[in-house]
């Protein structure tokens, strides 16, 4: 095995330790000639047995939280015996201190006996990094197979270098475990392929949403709309280039010279009656986040049925970046994206026929004047407060970005028409100016996930008309759900349809733990008041709601 | 994009019979829908008989030189009566670019003389450092005074600062559609000897109106009509059956008319870096729908937001002043009279209420493009020559200089709209 000079990128040289071995007594043999195969690689291996020599005089404890600090990757053996032990735990509670979910990929489980996980550590085991268990690979004494568990740590340590070992057999492995493939079966004939891609095509058109930064142009070249690695990449110039002409984003580029000659010819082409069906060219952009970033343009036509441009799309392949950073916000993103779309699917099949959500959307939607005309609604989601707005006879225009939402609200025959308008569009930073002036916007349960209050607050008061309303409810720092969660769990038991729906209301109890432990209680209500009085709005109503899960407020803007 | 100007070249001091103004618009809807070369010929022109044009051959390559002699004399009466024009025999020139170019000086030299066609095999694009000598002073002594200019090339593409270009195997009726539409085009650049006087208060300059698709379809069309004959516009809009001369630029734009009774006989337009303006966009859309070429245009989008950007490489770091600093600003462009109409002072109106209407639409910068030889006129408004820019506008083909409206002149006009 070829030595790995530099493992680890980035903050190598500030670790003392590349990798730390984590076992119990009972796999002692089996970690030392791990150890001593990681040496000879050229890893720097913390093991107890070497090492511990090296810090006499300290207690066990400040060793342990030094060195796993000091260490990039922390092997753990697992086994029975590794967590009917106090100190591999011990060791395993510190770095979960430090990153409960391990999102930095700091741990590496390699399963060295098959063995029962405790609850805690079940969420490790579907990690992309996890070694996996492969039966016919263990030795006879129930143990497995040195080599081949070796080669996988490898990869795992440094996935950026080959794989010499027995690659293919490992990735086959795992495609086999994911249910990628399956060699046993047979080849699908043509119609069921053709019939499996057709039922793909309706979701397919995500797709875009969740890969390479991408930004869409209409043909008079006005950015109409992007994705979420495009928004996070470029979130700081986002207002100044919403739906202007692509100019203002080439104005921000760290190229611009060369971008703006390049676009001159490109214009020339098309003048001359050569409209370039694809367009390629180097973009160079300084974020403040993630450093410089260097991207590779690629914009693609794209025509209707008669060959019509009707728009653009230029996906940024990513050359260089911070990319500990971008991988680290854009998984972070994604996921949350993701989830919101799943969880839309949940929380609609249970809350909707659950009565008290109706009041609480009524309570809200109750401080809209009867006699508004236009109505803006934040984070529209599934479209339960938009029918509520459209049965009042209120004209909606519905600001909402998850694709998965859109599409059960559309499922719910809430399509655009006169009397309502969808925004495709992150509550987040959308400018609602350019709609012209409201009567009234609501939000219900938004604004606890907003990022930027206050901002969006300004954005919601320049929308709208003196004397406009804004209706909102939001989880805020004294909330709890426990009895929101105990009534609704209630309301399903007495219904008879909990077993219908306990993998929804699962979910949904799960989500909610997880919004409740991390963003939920962000902002108190204090918080709330203070910023709406700061964008000129005085309260006329704010009262506990919903099992007390929420504050519903009433502004209006003087 | 560029601005073409003539009315204050005309010095028409002798009012014959004012224009047909009963006919406008009735006329121009039933011309459109006539062949291009018939369309080409403005309103009223069935009074006009006296003009003549003289032609001029220097073609070095002798058996070109003679099927030009031959099918001239076949097509003559052909032209004359589209064009409505007299001809006189042809010039022969010595065929050296120095002796053709001293020959030119001469005749223009002397007062107004008749309006002459170059037609020569001498002329080459202008970018050529020597074959290019020709074309570049033509262009730079004589493109104010009447005189067109069709090259004989292998490829018959347009060529920058050239009036119309034939290939050597010429057929008969593409020379006559080239002099027929260049004789139009020289007609511009003489006084008109029937356009009269027009009672200024019977002009009036306004805005388009963006609920009225007529008015919007004559100006496009009133664009073609004399872009055509200007030969600024190429060959695929210029033979496009409906007559529409329009742009991607047209959907972000200020537009102005002159109308004389309720019928268009000028235009004007600013382009403007603002936001795309959805009515425009439906209205030129629907004018466009049955014309594939005008549907195209519409859909040619210019990558430097001003057309002035594009033509520029030199003015890169004003557009991205512009755009850092979030300013609005605009070009002003096709500015267009009715021949019948020009000596009236109508363009200058155009030009100053077009200003006006983008000072209010809260544009800060005003920029145009213009033949060299209009810089003066521009200066009248307050424009001033950006140095060292010049370039080749793609829309229309010719070398043009770049001018901007001086911030003075902005406060100026800023005061007197207060």
């Amino acid at each position: 095995m070829a030595a790995p000079a530099a493992v680890v990128a980035g903050n190598a040289s500030a670790c003392t330790y590349d990798v730390f071995i984590s076992y119990n007594s009972a796999q002692k043999q089996w970690a030392l000639a791990l150890a001593s195969r990681l040496k000879k690689d050229n890893f720097r291996v913390f093991i107890d047995e070497w090492e511990m020599p090296k810090f006499l005089g300290q207690t066990w404890m400040e060793v342990l939280q030094d060195c796993i600090e000091q260490t990039r990757k922390v092997v753990l053996v697992w086994s029975p015996e590794f967590f009917a032990n106090e100190w591999p735990k011990l060791e395993l509670a510190i770095l979960q201190v430090e990153d409960p979910n391990n999102r930095k990929r700091k741990m590496i489980p390699l399963i060295h006996t098959q063995c029962k996980l405790p609850p805690a550590l079940t969420i490790l085991q579907n990690l992309a990094f996890t070694v996996m268990n492969d039966p016919s690979r263990t030795a006879e004494n129930g143990t497995v197979d040195f080599e081949f568990r070796y080669g996988q740590l490898l990869y795992n340590l440094d996935n950026s270098r080959p794989y010499q070992g027995d690659f293919e057999e490992f990735k086959l492995l795992r495609e086999k475990q994911s249910g990628i493939i399956d060699a046993d079966r047979e080849q699908l004939s043509f119609e069921d392929q053709d019939r499996r891609l057709r039922e793909l095509r309706s979701v397919l058109y995500q797709a875009p949403r969740y890969t390479t930064p991408t930004y869409f142009l209409d043909p008079h070249l006005a950015v109409v709309h992007w994705n979420v690695a495009f928004e996070l990449i470029f979130k700081r110039i986002l207002p100044k280039i919403r739906r202007c002409h692509v100019n203002a984003f080439i104005a921000e580029l760290g190229n611009r010279k060369e971008v703006v000659e390049h676009g001159r010819k490109f214009t020339e082409k098309v003048k001359a009656g050569r409209l370039p069906l694809v367009d390629l060219e180097p973009l160079v952009y300084e974020s403040a986040d993630y450093g410089r970033v260097e991207l590779t343009k690629i914009a693609t036509q794209l025509t209707d049925g008669d060959a019509t441009l009707k728009a653009w799309s230029v996906s940024l392949l990513v050359r260089k970046i911070d990319w500990e950073s971008f991988l680290r916000d854009l998984d972070e993103r994604l996921q949350e994206d993701c989830l919101w779309g799943v969880y839309a699917t949940s929380y609609d099949a249970v809350l909707t026929r659950f009565e008290p959500y109706q009041r609480l959307i009524e309570q809200v939607v109750n401080g809209v004047p009867p006699d508004a005309g236009r109505v803006l609604e934040l984070g529209a989601g599934t479209g339960n407060v938009t029918k509520e707005l459209l049965s009042r006879r209120y004209t909606v225009t519905a600001v909402e970005n998850n694709p998965s939402m859109l599409e059960k609200m559309a499922s719910k025959g809430l399509r655009v028409n006169s009397k309502l308008t969808v925004l495709f569009d992150s509550v987040e930073n959308c400018s609602f100016e350019d709609q012209g002036e409201f009567d009234a916007a609501v939000a219900v349960n938004v604004a606890y996930a907003l990022d930027d209050p206050l901002g969006c607050f300004r954005r919601v008061s320049n929308a709208l008309r003196p004397g406009g309303m804004f209706a909102l409810s939001t989880t805020h720092s004294g909330t709890k759900l426990d009895a929101l969660l105990t009534a609704i769990e209630d309301d399903l038991i007495a219904s008879g349809k909990m077993e219908q729906y306990r993998e929804h209301y699962e979910r949904l109890v799960k989500v909610n733990r997880t919004i409740e432990r991390t963003i939920a209680k962000r902002y108190s209500i204090h918080e709330y008041a203070d910023w709406l009085k700061a964008m000129g709005f005085e309260i006329v109503l704010s009262q506990p709601a919903y099992f007390d899960a929420v504050q519903v407020i009433h502004a209006r803007k003087l | 994009m560029e601005t073409v100007d003539y009315c204050e070249q005309a010095s028409s001091a002798e009012p014959v019979h004012g224009p047909v103004a009963s006919e406008g618009a009735a006329a121009a809807a039933a011309l459109a829908r006539q062949p291009v070369i018939e369309a080409a010929r403005p309103a009223g022109a069935h009074a006009r008989e006296n003009v003549t044009v003289a032609i001029a051959l220097a073609v070095s390559h002798a058996a070109s030189r003679e099927r030009v002699h031959k099918l001239l004399l076949e097509s003559e009466s052909e032209i004359k009566s589209k064009a409505a024009v007299g001809m006189t025999p042809a010039f022969e020139l010595p065929t050296d670019q120095a002796k053709v170019l001293e020959w030119l000086q001469g005749y223009f030299v002397e007062g107004s003389p008749t309006p002459l066609i170059l037609i020569s095999d001498l002329l080459k694009p202008p970018k050529l450092a020597i074959d290019g000598f020709l074309t570049r002073e033509c262009q730079a002594r004589f493109a104010n005074h009447a005189l067109g200019t069709v090259a004989i090339l292998q490829s018959r593409e347009r060529v920058m600062d050239i009036d119309r270009t034939i290939r050597p195997d010429v057929s008969r009726d593409e020379l006559t559609r080239a002099m027929v539409l260049l004789i139009g085009r020289l007609e511009y650049l003489t006084p008109p000897k029937f356009g009269g006087q027009v009672d200024p208060d019977d002009v009036v300059i306004r805005p388009l109106r963006s609920n009225n698709l007529t008015e919007f379809r004559e100006y496009f069309k009133l664009r073609h009509r004399v872009y055509s004959k200007m030969g600024y516009i190429d060959a695929i809009t210029e033979s496009s059956s409906s007559g529409l001369e329009m742009n991607e630029a047209d959907v972000r734009s200020i537009h102005l008319g002159a109308f004389y009774r309720e019928s268009l006989i000028g235009s004007a337009r600013v382009v403007t870096n603002d936001v795309v303006d959805d009515t425009l966009i439906e209205l030129c859309e629907t004018i466009a729908s049955k014309d594939p070429v005008a549907r195209q245009r519409l859909r040619e989008a210019y990558q430097c937001i001003l057309p002035i950007f594009q033509s520029h490489g030199e003015m890169t770091s004003t557009m991205f002043e512009i755009t850092d600093a979030g300013q609005k600003c605009g070009e002003l462009s096709r500015v267009i009279v009715d021949r019948d109409y020009r000596g009236n002072g109508i363009s200058r109106r155009l030009i100053a209420e077009a200003i006006e209407r983008a000072l209010r639409r809260e544009l800060q910068r005003v920029f145009l493009e213009c033949l060299k030889v209009h810089e003066k006129l521009y200066e009248n408004h307050g424009f001033k020559r950006i140095s060292g820019v010049e370039g080749n506008v793609i829309d229309v083909e010719h070398t043009m200089i770049a001018m901007e409206l001086q911030p003075d002149e902005i406060a100026k006009i800023k005061a007197r709209l207060d």
